[in-house]
């Protein structure tokens, strides 16, 4: 491969740190970014936890209630027609920026792309819809499809951007994230644009978290820090988490050329769909397993030279289960010495967001040589007992590290990183 | 006349405490200066650069104020939403001034109520 992607910047409005330092405190300290919500404010819903980022609350569909800590960055005309997701990315946005030592005024070069992950705002789709109702079909807010659906992301903050190069919208549930870096990777590699700015993003809100509660998959759990309990005995689902996190990619050269401070690179990724169910992987990880290997393909490795995985499991019972057989599978031989954790414990699952905050935080290892420990993790499901799930986050020596997701429809992708190093 | 407003409605409610107090004062006295100030608060709310800014009759939204044509939309769904009428395209493209705005929200407000 002629090109190298590289990661130069990082920004997270998530529930574990609304900046780099908190989110790598949590990582390190393994502090929960998980809290207590009375959802619709009703106390008697078994359902009671949610990751979102501190300081922000939506729970109305009216924006003018909406609360976002003191001095954030947002103007009131651009905020009308942002979702709740939308007003994080911003904050995200900023932050990535910033840390890659850009300005906005860089990235309308045409050689700067938007990648945005999101699923739209269920919140404001149904104020909208409400509104239309109302009226017998006669009004609606004329900002009701903009902060709704799913390109929201990419009309409002490929606008604000000014980007004048690829602007798309990616969507398969809970691995559009990894599908948006994916797809940023590869015009990065085929030379069509020279920096990709992916952005990961969803609602943390009642709207977004409850339908899940409707299919069964959430967590019950009234101990809320401890109900996100990836490849525990123990689990009894996920926990709905919203915000956004952004991540630069940019093209190795690119990025030297400007000086810009490299946290990894990303050397690969692959995706194979299960074609089993609508909703459940395929019992013995057969897609996620074809991900993963097509990824080690796409950077020319192998399954030994792997050091870690960021597990894509949420805590639910078959999602974890198919994950855990699928690494089975593709690491067999080799499991011992490749370190596995899902942060999810900590992060709960951001759905749309996750491969991109999952990324990140993959990159973050990856500069400072350490593994996330497993949140949670009291009584290893013997089913996952052949996984090295560490509890306690760690120094390690990491090169190569992989990012798996995994979506409705029994959509795999799994991403590649790699330590960065410029020989 | 009198208008079709219910301050105690959640739309109503909702909105800053200075632009639900301009708009009740309006639909109260029915004043042109009222009315006009009502518009300059709406404006305003919505983000609008009016630091400064006299308006008159002939101020234009989109060549003085600098507003688009969602801008003039959702600025427009202001008032159908809190006198819950319907404008229509038609009658929208006529509305670049603030006379003939002020003229057809009193217009409407006559027939609506």
């Amino acid at each position: 491969m002629d090109k190298k992607v590289v990661v130069t910047g990082l920004g997270f409005i998530t529930c574990i740190g609304n900046d780099q330092k908190s989110v790598i405190d949590s990582l390190r300290e393994l502090k929960s970014g998980i809290s207590e919500e009375a959802f619709l404010n009703n106390p008697d819903l078994a359902v009671k936890a949610i990751g979102k980022p501190p300081g922000f609350e939506f729970s109305s569909g009216n924006w003018r209630k909406w609360k976002m800590p003191p001095g954030y960055p947002i103007d009131l005309g651009f905020k009308r027609s942002l979702s709740p997701q939308g007003i994080c990315a911003v904050g995200a946005v900023e932050q990535a920026l910033a840390d890659a030592g850009l300005a906005k005024a860089d990235l309308t070069d045409g050689e700067t792309g938007l990648y945005g992950a999101s699923a739209g705002s269920a919140l404001l789709m149904g104020e909208n819809l409400k509104s239309i109702y109302a009226s017998e079909g006669a009004r609606g807010n004329p900002m009701g499809l903009l902060s709704s659906i799913a390109g929201t992301l990419n009309f409002n903050l490929g606008s604000w951007l000014g980007i004048r190069g690829t602007n798309c919208g990616y969507i398969s549930a809970c691995s559009s994230g990894a599908h948006a870096v994916g797809y940023g990777w590869d015009d990065l590699v085929l030379g069509r644009q020279k920096r990709a700015i992916v952005i990961g993003a969803e609602d943390p809100t009642a709207e977004t978290v409850l339908s899940f509660s409707a299919m069964r998959v959430l967590s019950e759990n009234p101990e809320v820090t401890k109900a996100s309990r990836p490849f525990d005995r123990d689990r009894d689902g996920f926990v709905g988490a919203g915000g956004a996190t952004v991540v630069i990619l940019e093209e190795e050269g690119y990025a030297l050329a400007r000086g810009a401070k490299i946290y990894a690179e990303v050397a690969g990724w692959g995706q194979v769909s299960d074609g089993f169910h609508r909703a459940s992987p395929h019992p013995e990880g057969r897609g996620l397993a074809g991900a993963m290997r097509k990824a080690l393909e796409s950077a020319g490795i192998q399954p030994v030279d792997v050091d870690h995985v960021c597990a894509h499991a949420t805590s639910t019972q078959a999602g974890d289960l198919a994950e855990a057989r699928a690494l089975g599978e593709v690491f067999k031989g080799h499991l011992d010495a490749i370190s596995i954790s899902s942060p999810k414990g900590l992060t709960g699952h951001s759905l749309s967001m996750a491969g991109v905050l999952e990324l990140a935080i993959c990159a973050l290892m990856l500069d400072q040589q350490f593994s996330v420990g497993n949140t949670n993790l009291e009584h290893i499901d013997p089913a996952c007992g052949h996984l090295n799930l560490s509890r306690a986050t760690e120094d390690a020596a990491l090169t190569w590290v992989l990012n798996n997701s995994s979506g409705f429809g029994g959509s795999n992708v799994c991403n590649v990183l790699k330590r960065y190093s410029n020989i | 006349m009198s208008f079709n407003l219910n301050p105690k409605s959640e739309t109503i409610q909702d909105l800053p405490e200075e632009l639900r107090e301009v708009l009740c004062r309006f639909a109260e006295t029915q004043s042109d200066a009222d009315l006009t100030e009502l518009i300059v608060a709406v404006l305003k709310d919505l983000g609008t650069e009016m630091d400064g800014f006299e308006m008159t009759d002939d101020t234009n939204f989109i060549v003085d104020l600098g507003l688009d044509s969602l801008a003039i939309t959702e600025f427009i769904f202001f008032f159908e939403d809190v006198f819950e009428f319907r404008i229509t395209n038609e009658d929208l493209a006529q509305m670049k001034t603030l006379g003939v705005l002020k003229t057809y929200l009193r217009q409407k407000l006559v027939q609506e109520t």
